[in-house]
């Protein structure tokens, strides 16, 4: 792969995210994704995984806000925009599609219409041709009958089906970034193979940027490029997915690989490891290392100040006074 | 589709048999009946009433009595009124269009102006508006529509002396075509807006609950996601799903309305069915109060019929099976 | 519901609008308590020159009506008959609902849609009409306007009552009670009427306040008890004098305003209180 000289498709300096003046909830979160790049990003539930999404979007709720940092969407300042300029980029330059397929589509409305209405609302576009254009998003994500399918409602689609649709909304005006949050969660096992698929071949000929959230390092290591693994609102480890998922720097990382379970069910007897304790919520994080309490390799200076970004290797960096893995 | 229209209609059917059972057995409780009535504005002998008793089946025992009154319903036979002189079809035929009039703006207006706050005060939960719309429905909430009736003549009538305080229009009036319906629109004012102000507060309370718990929604976020305008957000996307339960709520209020008009009416005097019953109930026209009782419900029950089938429209995930 | 009586009262008087509508409650129930006490010669003497303004006279602070009776008295009094008719006319219909809707909800069946069907029938014919029709019919007396609100209000508990019956019949505890064999009535009173009890409560104080509109309404329309000075009596007689003294309305108005207001205030309170699950979603 050529490096891509121009400045990064997505660049997140520093972001904080606070609840009203309290404690933040993300801080100094640093993370790029480049053109035509998928990016993992990877942590337990309560992270900031998702809040990092929306507040990349500017769909934080109101009570939420970005108290400091920048995100930039091909070199344009993002929290630095009103809502009616970013209105413009949203399911325009950048689109997002939700975890939850079944409730992601508004009931009453025809699936076609809601594929419709984000084509007029960027592009000008007639009814009949955003209609045209619609069928064939609903082709291209590989819906069958899409034209019969257009006049149908979400609930008489599957949790497939509907994820698709939803795909189909977030392509619609080529993106040239498409955050997808835990796309495959809510859905069978067959079925999320099938849309990772699907994804991955969108991104592809579209030179997609992607940044997928996800708790899976299954799916990052079958479709991703580089990894951003968090950790209670931070990041702790990032870089190329075979390099960080072989070589784990920060033990955080290493802890999650090893809770996976291995390989098929014939490993019956192997026992997964798992981290001891819990992430702590946000008005409870210790001063020092964010990890340092559930960390096995913890030593005096992890208590003392939080480690800095420390580039392990190229295009690789690891916020960790003491990393686990071998030397780069 | 059929089927369950079918199922409805039965259910509808049976619900109009009681009520037509029901209100029978109420009157028959009255004490005297339409004879003595009759009987009281003339001088008739025992034999004449009792002959008359023979002809309007009133010697008959209750349940044979029940009968004809049931076929004769089928016919749209509701009998005689005594007060009026004249068929009881005939008396509510002219006075129905009023209690419709009165009924259906009452609908319209309360559903809009109540969704219309309901959503100002959702979309500024918590600050000074919201809790000003609030108040105003908790206010609207407790006032019964007779005491509002009451205001608003008291304002309007004697200390602005801007409205006509009674009547569907002015007494003799000669005019015409528009002067003439602005005329009836001024009588009717007051009196649609003391029916309304109670299901303001209620549509008000329901569609702010309901647009709250609908901009929570995840295709509210889609919709954001999208980059839709703000008002398209709330407009088209929630309001359309918040508006679901008002649909609902619209079904007992035709219901309700229909019992406020007999308050109402009598109040503004006008000549419509609320009126009408409650002139039957004092008069003893026990024919009248049956015609009266049936045409009403039966007209809620179309009115529910008709929502039912609206909702469906509206919610497409309401299966027909 | 492991909550007493007493922690309820408590919990209620820290909601704000639990402690206002209580102590408007409290002050409408003094004024009950208190009538025979402060006008023992009822509300229907004519005690002073009629059409007496508020404040026109000391003896008589709310003024008097066309005919000299003062409307302090009859304010009084009148409050008497608008909370016993209010909460009588509550109980009775509590009690028909609960017993159609445990029934309807419990066994279900032919039983459930014949006394669905009879509960939409009440529902269909206009509430108020039946009540007007039914007072009218069998005379104007307060036992009979307690039956006839009664008879009009009690569809609205059923059809709550089922839906929890129908929601808690299908849960584990339930089902553990009929396999060991307890008799069906001891399931309904026992195990799941309890549990609805949250719901009926709330709905109750909106029951109240209804019957306190409708007993107005109707003496209103002068189809009140002769011998009972209601609040609706004293707007009846008032509207007469509508255009030269506008107070003989206002002032029983206000008090029958403010009274709902109580209850329904009271009854957003219990809502808050009881169905913590509601509160935090608003």
């Amino acid at each position: 792969m050529t490096p891509a000289p121009a400045a990064p498709l997505l660049q997140v300096n520093d972001l904080s995210i606070r609840y009203g003046k309290g404690v933040p909830l993300v801080e100094q979160l640093n993370f790029t994704v480049r053109r035509g790049e998928t990016v993992g990003l990877v942590g337990e539930s309560g992270c900031g995984k998702s809040l990092t999404a929306l507040a990349v979007m500017g769909l934080l709720a109101e009570n939420l806000r970005t108290s400091s940092g920048s995100i930039e969407l091909e070199g344009t300042n993002l929290t630095a925009l009103g809502q009616n300029a970013l209105r413009g980029y949203r399911g325009n330059r950048m689109a997002m599609i939700f975890q939850e397929p079944l409730t992601a589509l508004n009931p009453v409305m025809t699936v076609g219409a809601q594929v419709v209405e984000v084509l007029r609302a960027h592009r000008r576009m007639g009814r009949a041709e955003a209609e045209r254009r619609a069928i064939e998003l609903l082709e291209q994500v590989r819906i069958p009958d899409a034209a019969e399918r257009f006049h149908d409602y979400p609930h008489r689609l599957s949790g497939g089906m509907r994820q698709r649709v939803v795909i189909a909304i977030a392509i619609a005006c080529n993106p040239a970034l498409l955050i997808a949050d835990e796309p495959t969660t809510a859905l069978d096992v067959t079925v999320q193979a099938q849309i990772l698929q699907l994804l991955k071949s969108l991104q592809r000929d579209a030179d997609l940027g992607l940044l997928l959230i996800t708790h899976d390092l299954g799916v990052v290591r079958q479709v991703a490029d580089r990894i951003v693994v968090m950790y209670a609102g931070s990041v702790v480890e990032e870089g190329a997915v075979d390099a960080v998922l072989d070589n784990p720097q920060h033990p955080y990382t290493a802890g999650l690989l090893a809770a996976r379970p291995h390989g098929s069910f014939s490993a019956q007897g192997h026992r997964l490891a798992d981290i001891r304790g819990a992430v702590p919520p946000p008005e409870s994080r210790p001063g020092g290392c964010l990890f340092e309490p559930r960390c096995a390799h913890a030593q005096a200076d992890c208590k003392a100040a939080r480690p800095p970004r420390s580039a392990a290797g190229q295009d690789r960096s690891v916020r960790c006074y003491h990393p686990v893995g071998k030397p780069n | 589709m059929p089927r369950y229209v079918l199922r409805r209609l039965s259910q509808a059917v049976l619900v109009m048999l009681l009520v037509v059972i029901g209100s029978f057995f109420l009157v028959k409780m009255a004490p005297g009946d339409l004879v003595d009535v009759l009987a009281g504005n003339s001088d008739m002998t025992a034999d004449q009433m009792a002959s008359l008793r023979v002809r309007y089946g009133l010697d008959q025992p209750v349940l044979v009595q029940l009968f004809i009154y049931m076929s004769r319903l089928v016919m749209l036979d509701f009998g005689y009124s005594p007060l009026n002189a004249a068929p009881v079809l005939d008396v509510i035929m002219g006075r129905w269009p009023v209690t419709a009039i009165l009924v259906v703006s009452s609908v319209v207006i309360s559903m809009t102006v109540g969704t219309v706050l309901g959503v100002i005060s959702a979309r500024n939960a918590g600050n000074p508006i919201d809790l000003s719309i609030s108040i105003l429905m908790l206010v609207l909430y407790a006032t019964p529509s007779f005491v509002i009736a009451i205001c608003f003549i008291l304002f309007f009538s004697v200390f602005l002396g801007a409205m006509p305080i009674a009547g569907f229009a002015t007494v003799g009036t000669q005019a015409t075509g528009f002067a003439y319906a602005w005329d009836v629109v001024k009588h009717l004012a007051m009196p649609v807006a003391a029916l309304c102000t109670f299901y303001v507060a209620i549509y008000g309370r329901i569609g702010r609950a309901s647009m709250l718990e609908v901009l929570k929604l995840d295709y509210v976020r889609t919709a954001r996601a999208k980059g839709l305008p703000e008002r398209r957000v709330i407009y088209v996307h929630a309001l359309r799903n918040a508006l679901l339960p008002l649909v609902t709520m619209a079904g007992l209020q035709v219901s309700a309305l229909v019992g406020g008009a007999v308050l109402i009416e009598t109040i503004f005097g006008l000549p419509g069915m609320g009126r009408t019953a409650f002139d039957a109930v004092f008069e003893r026209d026990t024919n009248l109060l049956l015609g009266v009782l049936f045409i009403s419900s039966l007209s809620v029950v179309v009115v529910n019929f008709v929502i039912d089938l609206l909702y469906m429209a509206l919610d497409p995930r309401v299966e027909l099976a | 519901m492991t909550v007493g009586s007493q922690s309820l009262i408590v919990r209620l008087l820290r909601h704000p609008s639990g402690l206002v509508g209580l102590l408007l409650i409290a002050l409408a129930v003094g004024m009950a308590l208190g009538a025979g006490f402060f006008f023992p010669a009822g509300p229907w003497t004519m005690a002073g020159p009629p059409r007496l303004w508020p404040g026109q006279n000391a003896a008589f602070l709310l003024g008097t009506d066309s005919l000299g009776r003062d409307l302090a008295a009859g304010l009084f009094h009148g409050s008497r008959v608008s909370l016993a008719v209010g909460a009588s006319a509550a109980v009775v219909s509590i009690l028909i609902g609960t017993v159609v809707g445990s029934l309807s909800g419990y066994y279900g069946g032919w039983l459930d849609d014949v006394l669905m069907r009879l509960t939409d029938a009440m529902q269909t014919i206009p509430s108020f009409l039946s009540a007007i029709a039914i007072v009218g019919i069998v005379g104007p007396s307060l036992p009979t306007i307690i039956f006839a609100i009664a008879i009009v209000s009690w569809p609205m508990i059923a059809r709550l009552v089922r839906a929890e019956f129908l929601r808690l019949r299908t849960y584990d505890f339930v089902q553990s009670c009929r396999i060991i064999g307890m008799s069906d009535m001891r399931i309904i009173f026992t195990q799941i009427l309890p549990n609805c009890l949250a719901p009926i409560i709330v709905a109750s104080s909106v029951l109240v306040a209804t019957a306190i509109i409708v007993e107005a309404s109707l003496s209103f329309l002068g189809l009140g008890d002769p011998n009972a000075m209601s609040w609706g009596t004293i707007l009846g007689n008032g509207r007469a004098a509508l255009r030269t003294a506008w107070y003989m309305t206002a002032i029983p108005a206000t008090a029958l305003v403010l009274t709902v207001l109580a209850l329904n205030l009271v009854g957003d309170a219990l809502n808050d209180v009881l169905n913590p699950r509601l509160k935090e979603r608003s």
